[in-house]
């Protein structure tokens, strides 16, 4: 095709498909065949939406024909739009048209919102699989981009990115290649509306929304940026990579507050995001509250988390006292555990006293075992494991109250030595009463168990006085 | 003043001599989680030290100036062991103190070397487990798995000599078990003087290597505790089998009590912290 049949092709595209890409990109062939020709360079203006891109397409097409007064009148708008007089004090008339049409192309609508030069989102989703023959064409075209980029054919290279995100919509490479650019040539709606699409289509890839959240940011889009974070938090699967790499960005950029509530509320709604726990206990621990920091590493832990994050969970939490939870408080068994402990030392001393014969043990022996089982069982009830479920409900435990909250003038907190930090507990406790009872039955049960088990060592020490003691 | 002197002369000297060869761990380079004060581990060796130092060693040592064992001090000291010491053949007639003497031996040494020996290695594993177990539930343990050393030693054996047993070894070697056992990646400092030597050429050449300050003398050197417990291990595992087979007890060393209290070290599962229990049962370092 020559130069006009290129220029004729394009404005149809635009006028008549609403093709702006395709428009846009003939009319760039035809352009760069026949340069002088100005409608090209004023049509070629209409496909971007950018002001700044618009005035030097414009001026271009001046420069092309300076007698154009198409070109001269909406160089005059543009020039107005950036340097706009003050406003009247008299009642004010209704805007002008944010999109002036130079008379020679009338047929485009100038009130509607500036065009963008990116097709319209097709039928692929991010859930949709590509299929192999789009995979090849996605490979066709990301080489052929590449081409035209190392040629220093940006344009060109973006109408091809752009053509792979019409297949696929969150393919990262051609997004970040064609929102890239774009941003750099200043097309920054075009940018955020490739970017835009690919999250309303629930991409997953992190590196999208971080260059959404940069744009934002950068354009000091405040709105857009939050309602970016929230969709990162609200993902229906729990993306922590992603999770950690906004945190990580506002870290950067020294808005901790904005990198902690943003972990927090990520944590909400996914409670099992390792390497998020970790950073918002990093974070808890350079603001200096260890305990809520070693917490948040115990859960990080807790997830099960594998290989090189655990490893770095676990190196943090040997500088911490380990968390005590309710499961451990609660477990019945753990208690029974300890007190089957304390009824082994007893089996040995009895199999000592029967003379190291297991048979001879005799009824009262395995009494005594049974009842310093009992009495074990009491003991560490009494002593250790006073929120078993359901005992402690049955004995009229009660759930204790929250530990009040601390003050600012209170400092971070400081765990008690030789104990694990206690999360607030949902189980109930026994009363310091009902403890203090079952600790003196529990130890009168083992000292009972003692007799029983040592009856026949302490029938004959009782009975002949043993050489060489010091009194 | 020169008699205190040579003394620590004498002491230094056998130390060195001691562990020239051997490794000694002295202490743990660990991190001890739940910040406790080791009052058990403390409390047993000062009742340990104790026991020996009023009341065996004015017997063993009483008259040592003379340079010679006075023969009835001796005759005292022998008659304590034999009555406070574990004695499989006493046991089994329910003589004696019967069953209290599995309490009393264990906290009965031979000698000086014997209690310095125990105390160091109950000091640097000791620390740890107390901390993993909360004080009293250590002491239980420390308990039990001194009786099971004991039950062990005889039940490995059909040893029929009257010879006592007496020391905290059994017990401590269950305490060993246990840090193995609960810290299987730590490390111990040890005072060994093979492995500060060769540390000398090994700074030289890491600091002709790769530079910047390389530590060329330190007193202890840091090894893997598994390491070090392998060497105890085969130390007591190879006289042990001797043991067995000769029905003899070797060098006058109780090692099936040693590695009685290793296998007793499982135990410690009843004890350690209920917290840290689950935590070790789903893997995770403690």
């Amino acid at each position: 095709m020559d130069a006009q049949e290129l220029y004729r092709q394009g404005v149809i595209a635009i006028r008549e498909q609403n093709d702006l890409v395709r428009g846009r990109d003939l009319l760039v062939q035809a352009l760069k065949l026949d340069p002088h020709n100005d409608m090209a360079w004023l049509w070629l203006a209409r496909t971007t939406s950018d002001p700044a891109r618009r005035l030097e397409l414009v001026e271009r097409a001046l420069r092309a024909n300076p007698a154009s007064e198409a070109a001269q009148k909406w160089r005059a708008q543009l020039l107005a739009e950036q340097h706009p007089a003050p406003p009247p004090v008299t009642t004010p008339e209704p805007a002008p048209s944010s999109a002036p049409a130079p008379t020679q192309v009338p047929e485009v609508p100038v009130a509607q919102p500036a065009p963008s030069v990116i097709r319209p989102l097709q039928r692929k989703t991010v859930d949709e699989p590509v299929t192999p023959a789009e995979k090849e064409r996605i490979a066709h075209l990301m080489d052929r981009a590449e081409i035209y980029r190392e040629a220093g054919e940006i344009e060109d290279a973006i109408a091809l990115w752009v053509e792979v995100l019409a297949i696929r919509v969150d393919h990262e490479q051609a997004l970040r290649n064609a929102a890239g650019h774009l941003w750099k040539l200043q097309y920054w709606q075009d940018a955020k509306e490739l970017v835009q699409r690919a999250i309303d289509a629930g991409t997953r890839v992190p590196t999208i929304y971080l260059t959404a959240i940069d744009m934002a940011e950068r354009q000091n889009d405040g709105i857009w940026a939050r309602e970016l974070r929230e969709r990162v938090v609200a993902l229906p699967v729990a993306d922590e990579q992603l999770v950690v790499k906004v945190a990580d960005y506002y870290l950067a950029h020294y808005q901790s507050p904005t990198a902690y509530d943003f972990l927090e509320r990520a944590l909400k709604a996914h409670p099992n995001m390792p390497t998020a726990l970790i950073k918002l206990g990093d974070l808890q621990q350079e603001s200096g509250d260890r305990v809520e920091a070693s917490r948040l590493y115990e859960r990080a832990a807790r997830t099960g988390a594998r290989g090189k994050t655990r490893k770095e969970v676990e190196k943090k939490l040997r500088g911490y006292v380990p968390v005590l939870t309710d499961r451990e408080r609660g477990s019945v068994w753990l208690a029974v555990r300890e007190a089957v402990g304390i009824a082994g030392l007893y089996v040995l001393l009895g199999w000592q006293d029967a003379r190291l014969d297991l048979l001879a043990l005799g009824p009262r022996r395995w009494i005594g075992v049974l009842i310093s089982l009992l009495g074990g069982y009491l003991l560490v009830t009494a002593t250790s494991s006073p929120q078993q479920r359901p005992l402690a409900g049955w004995l009229g435990g009660v759930v204790p109250p929250p530990p009040p909250p601390r003050g600012p003038a209170d400092g971070p907190a400081v765990p008690v030595p030789g104990r694990a930090l206690e999360e607030p507990t949902a189980l109930p406790m026994l009363s310091p009463g009902v403890r203090y009872g079952l600790g003196v039955a529990g130890m009168v049960l083992l000292g009972i168990a003692l007799a029983l088990v040592l009856f026949h060592t302490l029938d004959w020490v009782s009975g002949n006085r043993p050489p060489y003691l010091p009194w | 003043m020169c008699l205190l002197a040579a003394i620590l002369a004498y002491f230094l000297l056998i130390l060195f001599i001691s562990t020239l060869l051997s490794p000694m761990p002295v202490n743990d380079t660990g991190v001890v989680r739940y910040r406790t004060i080791p009052w058990v581990t403390l409390l047993l060796i000062m009742i340990n030290t104790a026991i020996f130092v009023l009341w065996i060693a004015p017997d063993l040592y009483g008259q040592q100036d003379q340079g010679i064992i006075i023969q009835p001090t001796f005759e005292t000291y022998v008659g304590k062991i034999n009555t406070y010491g574990f004695n499989e053949q006493v046991l089994r007639r329910g003589e004696g103190i019967a069953a209290l003497a599995t309490f009393t031996s264990m906290f009965m040494h031979a000698d000086f070397w014997h209690l310095f020996g125990n105390m160091v290695y109950l000091w640097a594993f000791g620390r740890r487990v107390e901390d993993a177990c909360g004080s009293s539930r250590f002491l239980l343990f420390y308990l039990l798995a001194g009786l099971l050393a004991n039950v062990g030693s005889v039940l490995f054996t059909s040893k029929t000599d009257t010879l006592p047993s007496i020391g905290a070894s059994g017990a401590i070697s269950g305490v060993m078990g246990a840090y193995l056992l609960l810290f299987p990646g730590a490390w111990v400092n040890c005072l060994w003087g093979l492995g500060t030597i060769l540390r000398i050429p090994y700074a030289a050449i890491r600091k002709l290597t790769a530079g910047g300050e390389y530590k060329f003398w330190r007193w202890t050197v840091p090894l893997p505790a598994w390491l070090v417990l392998i060497w105890f291990v085969v130390r007591s595992f190879l006289p042990s089998l001797e043991t067995i087979r000769s029905d003899e007890e070797i060098q006058g060393i109780n090692h099936l009590a040693h590695l009685a209290g290793l296998l007793a070290s499982l135990t410690v599962f009843f004890f350690v912290r209920k917290d840290l229990l689950l935590r070790y049962l789903h893997g995770r370092s403690l």
